[in-house]
């Protein structure tokens, strides 16, 4: 499997998005929910509906991306 | 002279407060530029192609997988309207080595960005056949470098950078919109319209095609990057800091190095005070939502207007191009139907589609690229 046909090069791009969505989307949490409130007056911090929401979508995104690898890994 | 700076950090932020909202409309435009991006080979082939083979087996899934990115992007949005600094500046600040991992994985991922560009010059090259006598390769490759070209002079005579993307999103925007608003206004389109509309909701059972087992990962592919997707979403953050929404307002602007003035650009953020700015957090957050909004609603639109003409075009008469054979097909139905201005109109928006990429994806990599440079390798 080469780099000179576009198939592979889609693959890998396919794969790498999958896992840096995953990772950033859960390592959003962690910067609006946990780290920058504490640099916020209590008038400007995020809600608890906005980190259901964002916990809601990054499980999405992980179950895709699980399905993804497993298709792709011919184990599904 | 300075403390030298440790690698991976940033210095604290400052205090400010916060600047009201000019207004709704004058704000608006980072949604817009999510909107013109986020329409690409997603939306023009493989959406398209599930609905072409699958018939409205699978629409139902659009509208969830649209909008499963809009908590993603508010949560990427909000976090450089509270401090003026971009998303990668915050997972910086979060975990350096985190975001050192990420910054290798995104640059991975767009090494190869300029097939955007190549893919745009293919559509020109079909539309005008030019230069004469070439190869499709050669022709296509002409086109592709002339696109890079004629982007990377407007960016370097341009005074403000992100002025230029945003000029240029708004007319990509509002032709790939109207052209398929007409496109679509055919009377087979009209006549799939009511089945179509059910689908979006209720998926049609049993499917009219046997599952494919390969079509799985183009079914996953096409849900999880509905929109903008991977990478790009976080494209967002660089919109929203330069057009100056919220506490970017005191960041300042990337200005062309020919006409431009240049403007000092901090290298760590602000964040709002305890003061009467936090009035206007509400009034931002709507912006935000409806920013977004715009963003995934318009590229929502146009996708469902692709999987119509699919549905509408191709599903009927069982045709099922294989990859970009897609584009080339759904041209000639255009020219079919509404002669060879109908070709024209698609591969116009096929190349909009397509070569726009290229040009918000140059601007926001190379500012990623600067804000991971200046924090893991600080001047000392």
């Amino acid at each position: 499997m080469g780099f000179s046909e576009p198939g592979p090069l889609i693959l890998l791009s396919a794969v790498i998005g999958f896992v840096g969505t995953v990772l950033f989307s859960v390592a959003l949490i962690f910067l609006n929910h946990v780290y920058l409130p504490r640099h916020l007056p209590p008038g400007a911090r995020p809600g608890k509906v906005n980190l259901v929401f964002l916990c809601l979508a990054c499980f999405a995104y992980a179950l895709l991306a699980i399905a993804y690898l497993l298709t792709v890994t011919g184990m599904i | 002279m300075p403390e030298s700076q440790a690698w991976g950090t940033l210095p604290p932020y400052k205090k400010a407060p916060l600047p009201p909202l000019p207004s709704m409309l004058a704000a608006l435009g980072p949604g817009v530029i999510f909107m013109a991006l986020a329409q690409g080979s997603g939306e023009l082939i493989w959406w398209p192609y599930i609905i072409a083979k699958y018939g409205l087996t699978f629409l139902f899934l659009l509208l969830p997988a649209c909008l499963l990115q809009f908590p993603v992007t508010y949560e990427i949005g909000r976090y450089t309207l509270l401090t003026g600094e971009s998303i990668f500046q915050g997972f910086i600040r979060l975990h350096r080595t985190f975001a050192f991992i990420l910054w290798i994985l995104m640059t991975l991922s767009f090494l190869w960005f300029g097939a955007f560009a190549a893919a745009g010059g293919t559509s020109l090259a079909a539309l005008t056949n030019f230069p004469p006598g070439w190869t499709a390769k050669g022709q296509t490759l002409f086109w592709c470098y002339t696109l890079m070209l004629v982007f990377l002079t407007a960016i370097l005579l341009s005074k403000v950078i992100y002025q230029l993307v945003e000029t240029f999103m708004w007319g990509v925007a509002l032709l790939t919109l109207v052209g398929l608003i007409w496109a679509s206004a055919n009377t087979e389109a009209l006549q799939a319209l009511p089945a179509f509309a059910k689908g979006l909701f209720i998926p049609q059972l049993p499917m009219p095609r046997p599952w494919d087992r390969a079509d799985a990962t183009k079914l996953l592919t096409a849900i999880t990057f509905a929109g903008l997707g991977g990478f790009w979403t976080l494209f967002y953050s660089y919109w929203i800091r330069d057009k100056g929404s919220g506490m970017a307002h005191y960041m300042g602007r990337l200005t062309g190095p020919i006409t431009g003035k240049a403007e000092a650009i901090p290298a760590s953020g602000f964040t709002p005070g305890n003061d009467e700015g936090l009035a206007h957090v509400r009034r931002w957050h709507r912006f935000l939502f409806w920013d977004i909004s715009i963003g995934i609603g318009g590229n929502l639109l146009t996708t469902l207007m692709t999987c119509l003409l699919a549905y509408a075009l191709l599903f009927p008469k069982g045709l099922l191009p294989a990859g970009y054979e897609l584009a080339v097909v759904q041209s000639r139905f255009f020219e079919v139907s509404w002669g060879g201005l109908g070709r024209i109109l698609f591969l116009i928006i096929a190349a909009a589609f397509l070569s726009d990429t290229w040009l918000a994806t140059v601007d926001a990599v190379s500012r990623i690229h600067t804000d991971c440079l200046c924090a893991f390798f600080p001047r000392t």
